[in-house]
């Protein structure tokens, strides 16, 4: 009997009960929030869903899939990780070596359509405005004591691109790479919360029931011509943006030459969709316990997503400001809705301008000029990366 | 507080005199895109001229439907609409139709099947 109740006790201590503290209960129960968000409220479930449950590997006590402190620092040892590392580790490794955020860049360059771009040029403005957040929240981070290159990395949760925000933060702040993709993707998912009061509060109801022109068709040999002279372009002008801009125009032209169909299709499909899995699950799993029980890490993680939210929602202001700056100049053709979608969360974003855009006036149709501001906001945001990558690093 | 500032300027400097060098040459390459299908399109109209004294209802066709429905008499649009319900019903000669009235019915389907429908009709044009 005495054995028998010395075996119970052993077990009771090593599972996870008897290991687990605040925090790990505290990650566990912000995980099953953000599972509700995306099982519940279909909150971008294809991200939220494997993060959410990454969380939730991550925090098991004793359940040792991932160990932060072999990828502290900005070294890697390959060999420890390969003698003590778990599953998560591993995939992790993808995160790392900045190989999965362009990876992910192919499948949305075969996935997307840059016509709308292409037939409106002048939304690559409205791209550009939209990186405004980026910036003021690089500013707003170095005020708060942040250093320049964590600064930089939480800047770009504004360009409200999850594979950017990765490819950067792995660069500069390898160590706030937990916090920074979590905020990042978080926020993706809000978007259709954040961006309408936003949107409301700085346009008039006359601006929003604007009902814009139809957009020209696009020929096939202006699509095929697109990617190749972009890569051209901004490779050129900042090469440090080469990684991302060239996957992403290799998938792009990989559509639309039409001659890689079956690549295409992969890249689009099979590819994307094993990628988002190991990404999401690992970058889930970046918000330990373990970590997060370090009060400094603590604090610039609540410091990471107070800003993260600012820089998104001054990026979408950014984007709305410069819309009305162009309804004024183009004498009232341009619905300045469109605008907020220039923060990319494609297309997320795109349909954010569509919806309040339809609330406005019910025969509004501004889903596929939203699109355009859209598309050049992936272009803009990874363009503010290379600036960002080629100043701080 | 000065670096940021000047991160700040140069990033935004930067982001933007690259997407502006980009908008302008895709609308440089569309412009001369567009010129060269021109050409091309007057050559054929004129062969097309030659060879044809048939009147085109294609313009006039086109010509109406670029108008908004705003724009479009209630008159018109009831006989449109009739002229549609006709062809899609086939009734036969002993059957008439008459459209009494027409209300714009809620919006059930996805936004990317409009879409789709849009451009896809726009195509056709």
């Amino acid at each position: 009997m005495k054995e028998f109740i010395l075996a119970i006790s052993d077990l009771a201590n090593t599972s996870g009960f008897a290991g687990g503290t605040w925090l790990h209960y505290l990650l566990i129960a912000i995980s099953f929030i953000l599972m509700y968000l995306a099982i519940v409220k279909n909150y971008e479930p294809l991200l939220l869903l494997p993060i959410a449950f990454g969380m939730f590997l991550a925090n098991l006590p004793f359940g040792e899939l991932m160990h932060p402190e072999l990828f502290a620092g900005s070294h890697i040892n390959i060999q420890e990780v390969v003698d003590k590392g778990g599953l998560l580790d591993f995939l992790y490794l993808g995160v790392k070596f900045g190989i999965y955020p362009p990876l992910i860049f192919l499948g949305i360059g075969a996935m997307t359509d840059f016509g709308p771009l292409i037939a409106n040029p002048k939304s690559l403005l409205l791209g550009a405005a939209a990186q405004l957040g980026i910036f003021t929240t690089f500013i707003g981070a170095l005020l708060l004591g942040f250093t320049s290159k964590e600064a930089g990395s939480i800047g770009i949760i504004g360009g409200a691109d999850g594979p950017t925000a990765i490819y950067l933060t792995t660069k500069l702040a390898p160590d706030l790479l937990g916090p920074i993709a979590i905020a990042a993707y978080s926020y993706m998912a809000l978007v259709p919360i954040i961006q309408p009061p936003i949107m409301k509060l700085l346009t008039t109801k006359k601006e929003r029931e604007v009902v814009m022109e139809q957009l020209r068709p696009v020929s096939k040999l202006e699509k095929v011509v697109f990617p190749i002279m972009v890569t051209l372009v901004v490779s050129f002008a900042i090469p440090a943006a080469a990684p991302l801009i060239g996957m992403l125009m290799l998938g792009n032209l990989m559509r639309e030459s039409g001659v890689v169909e079956r690549i295409s299709k992969t890249a689009q499909n099979e590819l994307i969709n094993i990628i988002t899995i190991f990404l999401g699950l690992t970058v889930g799993a970046t918000a330990n316990a373990t970590k997060l029980s370090d009060p400094v890490y603590g604090a610039k993680t609540l410091g990471i997503i107070i800003l993260g939210l600012i820089a998104f929602s001054v990026g979408t202001a950014g984007g709305v400001i410069f819309g009305k700056i162009m309804y004024v100049a183009s004498g009232g053709k341009v619905n300045p809705l469109i605008g907020s979608a220039g923060v990319s969360a494609v297309p997320m974003a795109a349909r954010v301008s569509q919806k309040v855009g339809q609330e406005a006036n019910p025969g509004n149709f501004l889903l596929m000029h939203a699109m355009g501001p859209n598309v050049a906001g992936v272009i803009g945001s990874a363009v503010a990366a290379g600036v960002l990558l080629s100043i701080l690093k | 507080m000065g670096f940021g500032l000047n991160v700040t300027f140069v990033g935004l400097f930067v982001v933007f005199s690259a997407l502006i060098l980009l908008a302008f040459i895709i609308s440089l390459i569309s412009r001369i895109m567009r010129s060269a299908q021109g050409k091309k399109d007057a050559v054929k109209d004129s062969i097309e001229e030659a060879v044809s004294n048939e009147v085109s209802v294609t313009q006039y066709i086109a010509d109406e439907q670029a108008g908004t429905s705003e724009d479009m008499p209630v008159n018109e649009l009831i006989a449109v609409l009739t002229a549609a319900i006709t062809a899609a019903l086939k009734p036969d000669q002993n059957t008439k139709i008459r459209v009494s009235s027409f209300r714009r019915i809620p919006q059930n389907s996805p936004v990317w099947n409009k879409a789709g429908r849009t451009e896809y009709i726009a195509g056709k044009l």
